[in-house]
């Protein structure tokens, strides 16, 4: 007799789960396309003012579809952008093309959003270990932290500019150096390349938006459960050693935060970016909506929600190879 | 009664023991402030020896054994008393150095609690899997759900052999492996060693559970409650097989239970814990002979589990002679079938017709699966049914809707097995009570309601509750909530759906008592139950059902008196554990899998292998035909006989 | 119904000080925001270059801004930005995420499935990433913001209510009220609802509003999309910094918006924490 779940059915199960990904990706590009379809007024005047040269308004009518009705233009369009063809900037950038522009962007901001996220879970491990069973005393430290950790990361990122910006002028004001060299200084125009920047986003987006406190009550709840749980009583009773069923344990909690916080770390990215004004899209997309670059922004939100089913497919992914309970449960 | 037990001690404490446990205290802190859960509890045990520790929930039976092994987790945990544990000629005190991480701050006793933790991890390393090794109730649990049931066997398996120092090859590993799932009677040893937990049903999980303690090969092995959520007949061969291993492996086993009938059938010597003490002890043979003084609750659980009611047949008949009531349900050609995601079809009724008279209390039996609790929801409109009629009171059910029905349901109430669906955590008790009393008898004044809500609840044997929360009341009182919720609706028929289950024994009789006691003459019971204590108590006539089918109908006068269908036999057999043969028959339903056309006890049946039926059984479903003694009877086995 | 004893109850318990601390916060940003609209503020009358930069004295409790309007005023006054969106966007999405999401998890079935995937699908646009697309294609106003905001909050509201629903489902609850006699739209409204899932409901208002707030001022901080200068936002305040980074009038907006948030979502988890701890 052949198990009930082997490896054929596995990878059906993949194959459905790809699919389903597939199904949201259309279903939410529409959403976009449909939002921009019902915007007030004529789309073309929206974005090319009442000047754009009689060429440009073709180029955008027949990269949006707009000749058409909404489902075949959104076909037109949808195939088009499958192909890599998400248009070209008007205002922001002039004639460049939207994917490579939001592309390079997008490396920045999705790098920013996975280096914190892994960094806050890290801590939160490292937190929650060092702690150990929840104790009445242990809320003298939990409880300011939870409550300043609830400021919004914006706030936290504006703290952090403004300290700089006052040491930055406190120096130029003492006759000293032009600016530190470990930091360039903002411009709010130029774009810095730094690592300075990057580690202060990084520092903002952690310590925001309730986030490292949200991660470590998660990340504490799941360690009791797992080296709580009966069978772990079970695994030392026989007499075997428990860390390789802890640490597999933990392994699908984990991803599970990561999927579930990904979203929300990728908008607060989005502001703290242009705080620190890093090349990322956030910055892009701001300054896009600025000019009213329609293709920019909807570039842009592609790549944002693309970025987050991609994510939780494969997550689901290395969730089903390592639970095979997910395979069952996720009909 | 003192002088025995003293003598019963220095007994015991000749001979050398594998497990010495003397004055243990066990304690935690609780908002409520600090609970001794343990309370100076000693025992031992000799090699080879069984010891029942018998116990209500919350009785510390399980704190005092996970102390054993060293997995007591909470604050501050084990506070005082002594173990020693011997294996292998060496004898190893385990609370040795427990003072020195004892302080007192306040007057209250603490605990260096990670220092402790340390220390007890490293004194029990060594011991884990060698001296002592256990299994737990809830066995779906007890298994890593990532790794196969292969994989944690062959883990114990290497690990037990790491601490003699060997360290076979995987291939000598997994054959043992092999050997020992089948050992503890896999159908398919293969491919449950490539299964995971969650692929096999609760009986083989923890039966798997059994094959990876008993190949650790321990001194001692400590069951906590494996059966606990069991079916009667998977639980009846969980026991047997347990029985049968530890003396072939000459293994000393504390048992654990709240079940007096499994202690009495496994075990040599018993003690009986209550409130973290030790109240009674006495050896098996004697509790069984009834030989002895007893305190008055081993005598309370000893009349609940039903056992003295055999020991005195002459005891007054409990329930009267069916008196012939008028015909209240009547239900023809019910059929109910679900269609799983994978394509397949579960028939949860299959062709089950049902008559209840006004006045009785009608048993419906069998296991989980075999459709009961969807023939109770069928009865009751909670479901649509594929096919057939019913009526009450001459009234068409099935054609009801809408308000009409909700109307109707007034008439016919249902207990639901977990309480918890018919109650409000966020309302009080005389809030509830009002909300029904409300909805069903619209004409009463808010004064009204509050009297009627009073009378309801000393109906019940509730007093002062009418202020009360779910959270605050017992499993009982809840129990007694529920029914006055019911009662609200002046119902004719009440369909029970194990209103017993998850109580402690003396609960559970409280509640039946009850139920018998407002049944009045008019009231009708439909009882949904496994517990044969339960329906012997207060049912009139008996349902068997198996996987859709009712198989067997008898007067209660009959249950275990006449022939019985081969399943009814082996139901008896399971509950009745230790009174009635039980054939140590390898397969329980559960391991065969469902769709035959016919008898779906036919692959199993001793009965049909004995005449040669197997293939007719199995071809076609015997008909329920009239029995000569009343009732009626499904199986073709039989029919010759009667 | 409100004066349901549960409810009562619950906020009968002991309180600690975080928790006071909050609902003290909470409370005067309640007040601050329902007694806005009765006064009135012209921020270009306000205006006095004579007084720029003044410290906290009697007269302006919290000093002067670089236009020599009173911080603390305008403070007061930033209140409005988001408050009465707040509320609205709160109200909608606890409304219409309850309503689905019991809708999907009482019903079931085909409808059931649908809805959860249309909220998946929902669930699926990054939130300020969405915002600030909407922004770009429709005139930009704190309406648009604060319904656009309610509406990504709907997936997360129903998915949370449909799960809870469910689990009464899985324990008979649902199908003890209907074999009771209770009529369907009573047992979702109000047993479902209601009774089981109030403090859920609760909790996600507060986190929504919260969530306007935090939309609000990082918009207006930014400066496109919000409250735009002279009219005073917590957010436009706070960007001053970015024109005069020496000074300190940013600071206390700032600290407005971290106390606000905080206190929120610490009521919030205190609330929903002892409506669980009275079921106990």
């Amino acid at each position: 007799m052949s198990r009930p779940l082997g490896l054929g059915a596995m990878s059906l199960w993949a194959l459905r789960r790809a699919a389903r990904s597939l199904a949201l990706l259309v279903g939410a590009s529409f959403l976009v396309y449909a939002t921009l379809r019902t915007a007030p007024g004529n789309m073309v005047d929206l974005v090319l003012g009442l000047n754009g040269t009689e060429e440009a308004r073709a180029t955008l009518r027949a990269e949006f579809g707009l000749d058409s009705g909404v489902l075949l233009g959104y076909a037109r369009w949808a195939a088009r952008a499958a192909t890599g063809d998400l248009g070209r900037s008007i205002t922001f950038s002039p004639g460049e093309g939207v994917a490579e522009l939001a592309l390079g962007a997008f490396a920045v901001t999705l790098g920013l959003a996975l280096v914190s996220l892994l960094l806050s879970v890290t801590f939160a491990y490292a937190l929650a270990v060092a702690l150990g069973r929840p104790q009445p005393r242990q809320g003298l430290l939990l409880g300011p932290l939870s409550f300043l950790n609830a400021a919004p990361s914006f706030v936290v990122a504006v703290c952090l500019a403004h300290g700089i910006n006052a040491l930055i002028h406190l120096q130029l004001q003492g006759g000293g150096r032009v600016g530190p060299s470990w930091y360039p200084i903002p411009t709010y125009q130029s774009i810095s390349d730094s690592l300075a920047p990057f580690s202060f986003a990084m520092i903002s987006i952690s310590l925001g938006d309730g986030l490292f406190m949200d991660l470590f009550n998660a990340v504490r709840a799941e360690l009791r459960a797992v080296s709580g749980a009966q069978f772990m009583s079970a695994v030392r009773a026989k007499g075997a050693r428990t860390r390789p069923h802890i640490v597999k344990n933990l392994v699908v909690p984990t991803l599970s935060l990561f999927t579930a916080r990904l979203p929300l770390v990728l908008s607060a990215v989005v502001v703290v970016e242009y705080i620190f004004t890093l090349d990322g899209s956030g910055y892009l997309l701001f300054e896009a909506a600025k000019v009213r670059d329609v293709p920019v922004v909807v570039g842009v939100s592609l790549f944002f929600i693309a970025a987050v089913i991609l994510m939780n497919l494969i997550l689901d992914l290395v969730k089903a190879k390592v639970d095979p309970r997910e395979v069952a449960r996720v009909e | 009664m003192s002088a025995e037990m003293s003598a019963e001690m220095s007994a015991e404490m000749s001979g050398a023991s594998v497990v010495r446990v003397e004055g243990l205290t066990v304690a935690f802190d609780t908002p409520a402030g600090r609970k001794t859960v343990v309370d100076g509890v000693s025992f031992d045990v000799s090699p080879g020896e069984v010891l029942g520790v018998l116990g209500e929930s919350g009785s510390g039976k399980t704190m005092s054994t996970q102390s054993i092994l060293g997995l007591v987790d909470g604050y501050p945990g084990v506070v005082g008393g002594a173990i020693s544990l011997t294996h292998a000629g060496v004898t190893h005190a385990l609370l040795a150095d427990l003072p020195a991480h004892l302080y007192a701050r306040r007057g209250v006793t603490q605990k260096r609690d990670r220092a402790w933790q340390r220390r007890s991890r490293a004194v029990m390393t060594p011991l884990w899997g060698q001296a002592v090794t256990a299994i737990f109730q809830n066995p779906r649990r007890s298994l890593d759900p990532l790794m196969t049931v292969g994989e944690q066997l062959v883990e114990a398996l290497a690990a037990a052999a790491a601490k003699r120092g060997a360290r076979p090859a995987a291939e000598a590993l997994r054959a043992e492996a092999l050997r020992w799932l089948e050992r503890v009677q896999m159908v398919s040893p293969p491919r449950v060693f490539a299964s995971y937990p969650h692929e096999l049903s609760g009986g083989m999980c923890q039966r798997a559970m059994i094959a990876v303690a008993l190949a650790c090969k321990p001194t001692l092995l400590v069951a906590d409650e494996p059966t606990t959520g069991l079916d009667a007949t998977v639980r009846a061969q969980v026991v047997s097989l347990l029985r049968a291993l530890v003396r072939e492996e000459s293994c000393a086993m504390l048992y654990i239970s709240h079940d007096i009938r499994e202690v009495l059938f496994l075990t040599d010597r018993v003690i009986v814990m209550r409130h973290g003490r030790v109240i009674e002890r006495a050896s098996t043979a004697d509790l069984r002979a009834g030989v002895g003084e007893r305190h008055p609750y081993t005598r309370s659980l000893l009349d609940a589990s039903g056992l003295v009611e055999r020991a005195a047949p002459a005891a007054p008949a409990a329930p009267a002679a069916p008196a012939a009531g008028a015909l209240l349900l009547r239900a023809r050609g019910l059929n109910k079938a679900f269609h799983g995601r994978d394509g397949g079809v579960t028939r949860a009724i299959d062709h089950v017709d049902v008559d209840l008279y006004r006045g009785e209390v009608v048993a419906l039996i069998g296991e989980s699966g075999s459709g009961k609790t969807t023939l109770g929801r069928a009865l009751t409109r909670l479901l649509q049914l594929d096919s057939g009629d019913m009526t009450l009171g001459g009234e068409d059910l099935r054609a009801l809707g809408g308000a009409p029905l909700r109307a109707a349901r007034r008439g016919f109430q249902m207990i639901f097995q977990n309480q918890q669906a018919n109650l409000h955590p966020s309302l009080s008790v005389r809030e509830m009570l009002d909300e029904s009393l409300r909805l069903h008898q619209p004409a009463l004044s808010a004064q009204g309601r509050r009297e009627r809500a009073r009378a309801l609840l000393a109906r019940v044997g509730l007093g002062s509750h009418e202020e009360r929360y779910v959270a605050s009341l017992s499993g009982g009182e809840q129990r007694r909530v529920g029914l006055a919720r019911i009662l609200a609706t002046s119902p004719a028929l009440i369909v029970a759906d194990e209103p017993t289950s998850g109580l402690d024994a003396a609960i559970k009789l409280q509640i039946i008592d009850l139920l018998s006691e407002v049944k009045g003459d008019d009231l009708t019971y439909l009882l949904i139950s496994h517990d044969l204590g339960l329906v012997r108590k207060i049912a009139t006539r008996v349902l068997v059902m198996l996987r859709g089918r009712v198989i067997e109908e008898m007067p209660i006068a009959d249950l275990g008196a006449r022939p019985h269908h081969p399943y009814t036999e082996k139901l008896l057999a399971a509950a009745e554990l230790g009174d009635r043969e039980l054939s140590l028959d390898a397969v329980s339903v559960e391991d065969v899998e469902a769709g035959a056309r016919g008898c779906s006890y036919a692959r199993v049946c001793p009965l049909a292998r004995a005449q040669g039926l197997a293939a007719r059984c199995a071809a076609s479903p015997p008909p329920l035909a009239p029995h000569p003694r009343g009732g009626a009877l499904a199986c073709f086995g039989l029919r010759t006989d009667a | 119904m409100w004066s349901s004893a549960g409810a009562r109850r619950a906020l009968g318990a002991p309180w600690s000080t975080s928790l006071t601390l909050s609902a003290l916060m909470v409370g005067a940003v309640l007040l601050c925001g329902l007694v806005n609209p009765l006064v009135e503020y012209d921020p270009v009358l306000e205006v006095d270059l004579s007084r720029r930069y003044l410290p906290p004295s009697a007269e302006h409790l919290l000093g002067t801004d670089g236009q020599g309007r009173s911080v603390a005023f305008r403070v007061f006054k930033g209140v409005e930005a988001f408050f009465f969106p707040g509320l609205l966007a709160g109200l909608l999405a606890a409304l219409v995420g309850g309503a689905l999401g019991a809708t999907a998890g009482y019903v079931g079935g085909g409808l059931g499935r649908g809805i959860a995937a249309a909220l998946e699908l929902l669930d699926t646009l990054p939130r300020m990433v969405f915002l600030v697309l909407v922004c770009t294609i429709y005139q930009p106003s704190i309406a648009l913001i604060a319904a656009t905001s309610s509406l990504l909050f709907v997936p997360s509201v129903a998915t949370l209510v449909r799960r809870r629903v469910e689990a009464l489902a899985a324990e008979d609850y649902i199908l003890a009220h209907v074999a009771h006699g209770f009529h369907p739209l009573k047992v979702v409204g109000y047993h479902l609802l209601w009774l089981q899932c109030r403090a859920l409901l609760i909790r996600q208002f507060i986190f929504v509003f919260a969530y306007v707030l935090f939309i609000e001022t990082a918009l207006s901080y930014l400066g496109d999309y919000g409250v735009q200068e002279p009219r005073p936002s917590w957010g436009n305040m706070v960007a001053q910094t970015r024109t005069s980074p020496t000074e300190w009038p940013w600071l206390f907006p700032a600290v407005a918006i971290i106390l606000t948030i905080a206190a929120l979502l610490t009521l919030g988890d205190a609330l929903a924490q002892r409506e669980e701890e009275v079921k106990r």
